[in-house]
């Protein structure tokens, strides 16, 4: 996990993920934030994130966007 | 003008068309009659909770229905609304309830500074009764605080005829057609998204609220789920869709009627992806400022699509032009100034300033800092603001002219110029990069030196990790020239 925060935190470098769970409904992180962190993700993981993935609840946690990563990753 | 306040015109739609679908958000929607019934209901509430005529009710501002009612219901009863953006910080709520000395804050935020409610405590509240008449057109309606990228935040007041004016401004220039849908995913405290709602409630058709376009699958959505028929955005907005999407908006040629910009300039390359993509939607750049808002209107899927041009004056507005002296000029390219505007739709004040409001606006007429020309067909165009136009040795040279060669170079993610103190010139441009993959600069200078005159070439140029931007996308050029 400490490895994809510092992935995340390359995009958006003050935020704290660690404790953080409410990154989107909280205002914490905005859209240019997450088009950041999608670029990041992308780049770093090597893969595409579809529109239908781009939701709030996929993007409120850094967990959540590990769990959306290592789904898209499987499939 | 057919109102004397977009509530009215809520209120005539409410007997008219009272099952006509009036706004949505993300948790559900409104018809025009429900949508009064909700106002006249919190209007009832304020009353009861001591608001009085002339009192300043501040919002915290949310992309939902509620917000909407809220601000009307305030306005309904001859209060001013203020709107905050949506993580105004408690220094910032603070600040303003004092500037304003605010009766009531409305939102989440805590604070001491005057009576507070959550917007949670106004849910579910409804009349078919009125408290009381309609607010005359020339009365206060609302107070809203520019964003201060170039110095610090004003209150600009605004009376009701100015709103209903600024929406035919907007209705008019992009010709907009009944039951019209059009979608909002620009923050509705801001001139920007306000401006284009009230327009489509004068004209009853319907709004559609998004949180942005990031969730961009909820953008496809509303577009097919409403067959939506405009869209109004920044170009940040654009570069989003474009980003997550690819090409998949031009999907909807044919469907939408238009696409209205504005907050800042469309660089070009969006602007020629967009002609490609949408070649039967007009295409509109609106201008304006937060103090005479949307006074020029271009529709850049047209004829008069010139470089640096911004269109002709909306139905509301006369654009003039004067120099430094406030000396009224026959402007031309090679003898620009700065740009005057009046109308129907301009400011009442600033609010509480009136040494501000005397230097910005005489007889009428409010001055922007913005520097420009008419030409001999009538069109406007305009070189940048006169505060970002870097007097260089003498030359004058606009920031978003650089910007725009600049951002067409493989590897500039995004760019901005600022003002750099030079011992010989003065100032000087200086370029700020963010890249998306490694480039060479000096390639970048090359690139740069076969489009721009000598004097225009930025004398440094810094590859930064991100241009400072405000919530609506604008450059924040103070911040530039701090680093």
């Amino acid at each position: 996990m400490d490895d994809f925060i510092k992935v995340l935190l390359k995009a958006t470098p003050n935020v704290d993920y660690k404790n953080e769970k409410h990154l989107v409904d909280d205002g914490i992180i905005d859209s240019l934030d997450i088009v950041s962190i999608i670029s990041e993700l992308s780049d770093a993981y090597d893969l595409n994130i579809p529109p239908a993935e781009i939701t709030p609840e996929n993007f409120n946690s850094a967990e959540a966007m590990k769990a959306l990563v290592d789904r898209l990753l499987e499939d | 003008m057919k109102f004397h306040s977009i509530v009215e015109a809520i209120k005539d739609y409410s007997i008219v068309k009272p099952d006509r679908l009036c706004l949505v958000d993300n948790g559900g929607s409104v018809t025009y009659k429900e949508f009064y019934r909700r106002i006249c209901g919190t209007a009832f509430f304020l009353r009861g909770r001591g608001i009085k005529p002339g009192d300043r009710v501040v919002a915290s501002a949310a992309q939902r229905i509620d917000f909407l009612v809220l601000c009307h219901a305030v306005q309904m009863i001859g209060a001013v609304f203020v709107p905050l953006e949506k993580n105004a910080g408690p220094g910032r709520i603070d600040d303003i309830i004092r500037k304003t000395e605010a009766s009531l804050y409305v939102g989440p935020a805590k604070t001491a500074a005057c009576p507070a409610m959550q917007a949670t405590e106004l849910a579910g509240l409804e009349s078919d009764r009125e408290p009381c008449s309609l607010p005359e057109a020339d009365s206060d309606s609302m107070i809203l605080f520019t964003t201060g990228t170039t110095g610090t935040s004003k209150g600009i007041l605004f009376v009701h005829s100015a709103e209903v004016a600024v929406a035919e401004n907007v209705k008019f220039g992009v010709a907009m057609k009944s039951d019209n849908v059009e979608i909002i995913p620009m923050p509705i405290n801001h001139s920007f998204g306000l401006r284009r709602y009230f327009a489509d409630m004068i004209d009853g058709g319907t709004a559609i609220l998004l949180d942005g376009v990031v969730f961009i699958d909820r953008l496809f959505q509303m577009l097919t789920r409403y067959r939506a028929t405009a869209i109004a955005m920044a170009p940040s907005a654009l570069a989003i869709i474009l980003k997550l999407s690819g090409d998949k908006i031009g999907e909807y040629n044919g469907q939408l009627d238009y696409i209205q910009f504005g907050s800042s300039p469309l660089p070009e390359a969006e602007k020629e992806k967009l002609l490609q993509l949408l070649p039967d939607c007009r295409l509109y750049n609106m201008y304006g400022t937060t103090e005479a808002g949307c006074s020029c209107v271009l529709n850049f899927n047209g004829p008069e699509n010139f470089p640096h041009c911004i269109g002709r004056p909306t139905c509301h507005s006369v654009i003039s032009v004067e120099n430094e002296a406030g000396e009224p000029i026959r402007s031309s390219e090679s003898n620009p100034g700065y740009l005057l505007c009046s109308g129907g739709m301009c400011m009442k004040e600033y609010y509480q300033d009136p040494a501000l409001t005397a230097s910005t606006m005489r007889r009428g007429l409010v001055r922007s800092d913005d520097i420009g020309y008419i030409d001999k067909d009538g069109l406007i165009y305009i070189l940048g603001r006169a505060d970002d136009v870097i007097n260089t040795g003498g030359n004058k040279v606009s920031p978003g002219e650089i910007e725009e060669v600049a951002g067409a170079f493989p590897g500039v993610a995004d760019c901005a110029c600022a003002s750099m103190r030079d011992p010989l010139l003065g100032h000087v441009p200086k370029l700020f990069i963010v890249t998306d993959k490694p480039l060479s600069v000096e390639r970048l200078y090359q690139f740069m030196a076969g489009k721009l005159e000598k004097f225009k070439l930025p004398k440094a140029i810094e590859i930064i990790p991100e241009i400072p931007r405000t919530y609506n996308g604008k450059i924040w050029r103070n911040k530039l020239e701090g680093l």
